[in-house]
């Protein structure tokens, strides 16, 4: 059993909710008895080691949220995370978004895109097709966020700026302008 | 983000801790609510992030959107 296996299998039991297995989440994150699908497969496949995982459950245990460390797109701000989230109860399909693990403060950066995989549940679905497709889209979504990070290290904020944009941020979109250009 | 967290991102970009957030760029703003966001829980942690991201133009959503 793979180690982001484990991590879950040691998650659910304390939820309670669902009894014989995620089958799902096991095959988005964990593949199956032999290893040979799942977000981790697909990394090796394409010579991405995972550094760091860590897992969290929905408090209801429908919904799995990882977030892992690559060593890949390494650059003096960071490496390459992969957030993922998927469920068990039919409400979302398997989606995945890029992100940065910041080396300085161990923070994390994840693009607004998500990058979902087109079956949901579904019969047949070929986990490892669906997936190696989006781990290539997610090398995408990462070579662009590195240029967006340096757009925003080159944009300049007056205070004024920064307090705005505090506000559109806590106000919850509603009144959510887009950045200043 | 829950609004409880401005006081934490405020003194974040305002009183950076790290050298590194010390320009008052887009980038040490962004810093400033993630650093924030690690007292969230990974379950709302993540889409939060995101939606930060989202509003600094991190998405190809708002690359249409301001051209």
């Amino acid at each position: 059993m793979s180690a982001v296996a484990e991590a879950i299998q040691s998650a659910l039991p304390k939820h309670g909710v669902i009894k014989d297995g995620h089958p799902f989440f096991n095959a988005a994150v964990g593949g199956d008895d032999r290893g040979t699908a799942g977000v981790p497969f697909v990394l090796r496949a394409c010579q991405i080691t995972i550094r760091e995982e860590r897992f969290a459950l929905r408090r209801d245990g429908s919904v799995l949220f990882g977030v892992l460390e690559l060593a890949y797109g390494e650059s003096k701000d960071g490496t390459a995370a992969l957030g993922l989230r998927t469920a068990n109860d039919k409400s979302m399909s398997i989606q995945i978004c890029a992100g940065l693990a910041v080396f300085v403060c161990d923070n994390l950066a994840f693009r607004g895109d998500l990058i979902a995989l087109r079956s949901k549940h579904t019969s047949g679905l070929n986990i490892r097709e669906e997936l190696a497709t989006a781990v290539l889209r997610f090398q995408e979504h990462f070579e662009r966020l590195v240029g967006e990070i340096e757009t925003l290290k080159e944009k300049q904020l007056t205070d004024v700026e920064a307090k705005a944009l505090m506000h559109d941020v806590f106000a919850g979109g509603s009144h959510a302008r887009p950045p200043p250009p | 983000m829950p609004v409880r967290l401005l006081p934490d991102a405020s003194q974040a970009y305002f009183e950076p801790q790290l050298p590194d957030f010390e320009p008052r760029t887009m980038w040490s703003l962004h810093n400033a609510f993630t650093t924030a966001a690690k007292v969230m829980p990974m379950s709302t942690r993540l889409p939060a992030i995101q939606s930060v991201g989202k509003m600094f133009g991190m998405s190809s959503e708002g690359k249409r959107e301001r051209t």
